[in-house]
């Protein structure tokens, strides 16, 4: 949390929805997951130093991605599983 | 012909074949990503029992290596007396969390490493490298019970990753090619239905036309 609370500005605390959902979803693909909400994306895009993705809704992440977002995120993130 | 026992050869049971077997498949790609998602977690947990394990066994060697001096020092009748007169009890808070939706327990403790007063034996009569001693062995039974924390983790993720392996295969190897196989069987039964009833109807056409040819002959 405290990790979290550095990302982002004080203004934007309360923006932030946790956990925040790793979506698997079978359309997009194996080992392929999205994140989606501006400042949830602004903070997975910090800790995975993806650069110029701040103002994105959505983010698309890759298996090694979700792996390194886990371990450094381990209990304010959750995988949610998309089958429709 | 080829038959296939309980299956009603009809366009209806095929219809609904065929959505369980779309079902069957999305099942399987869902759990076969919940398979992945939790040998990425249990990678993780051994990643961490590694670290863990190695720390452990640091602190333990400079604890035993401070038990030495201790007994060199003291001599063993006192430690061990001193031992025994020590408080064991130690408070830990037990809850669980959830890991891919596995319940993990949790093992908080408050303080394991205490001060020479409160362990309980006589500060008067003791060296000052039994509390020494005593601190490195509380130091290493924090990263012990961690360590339990993560091996007991490690365990019901792997059970719960045995059981989702076990889940895909019974789909994948078991259900989704039975219900094709009764599928294909429907089709071609259908198929033979649709041939058996234009050779009847050729069959009555042609009879219908000599009953005509003899009427009018």
């Amino acid at each position: 949390m405290r990790e979290l609370a550095k990302v982002l500005p004080e203004g934007e605390w309360k923006m932030l929805q946790l956990p925040i959902f790793i979506q698997v979803d079978r359309r997009l693909g194996r080992g392929t997951a999205r994140v989606t909400g501006k400042t949830e994306v602004k903070v997975v895009s910090h800790f995975l130093n993806k650069r110029g993705r701040n103002d994105e809704l959505e983010l698309i992440i890759y298996r090694p991605e979700v792996a390194v977002l886990r371990r450094k995120l381990p209990t304010t993130t959750q995988y949610l599983f998309l089958g429709a | 012909m080829k038959t296939m026992s309980g299956v009603a050869p009809t366009r209806m049971e095929l219809l609904r074949l065929k959505k369980r077997v779309a079902l069957a498949r999305k099942g399987h790609e869902l759990l076969k990503e919940k398979m992945d998602a939790l040998v990425m977690e249990f990678v993780e947990i051994l990643r961490k029992i590694g670290r863990t394990k190695r720390r452990a066994f640091e602190l333990l060697s400079v604890a035993h290596r401070s038990l030495s001096k201790c007994l060199a020092s003291m001599g063993t009748v006192e430690t061990e007396q001193a031992s025994r007169e020590t408080r064991k009890e130690l408070q830990v808070d037990l809850s669980t969390r959830f890991v891919m939706g596995v319940s993990v327990p949790t093992v908080e403790i408050k303080s394991v490493e205490r001060d020479p007063l409160g362990r309980g034996y006589s500060v008067h009569t003791t060296s000052s490298l039994l509390d020494e001693a005593s601190r490195d062995f509380e130091r290493a039974f924090e990263v012990l019970v961690q360590l339990a924390e993560l091996e007991e983790a490690a365990r019901a993720v792997g059970r719960e990753l045995e059981k989702t392996k076990r889940r895909v295969n019974a789909l994948e190897y078991i259900l989704i090619p039975r219900l094709e196989e009764t599928i294909k069987f429907i089709v071609l039964r259908l198929d033979e239905m649709e041939r058996e009833n234009f050779v009847r109807m050729k069959r009555i056409k042609l009879m219908l036309e000599r009953r005509a040819e003899e009427a009018g002959g």
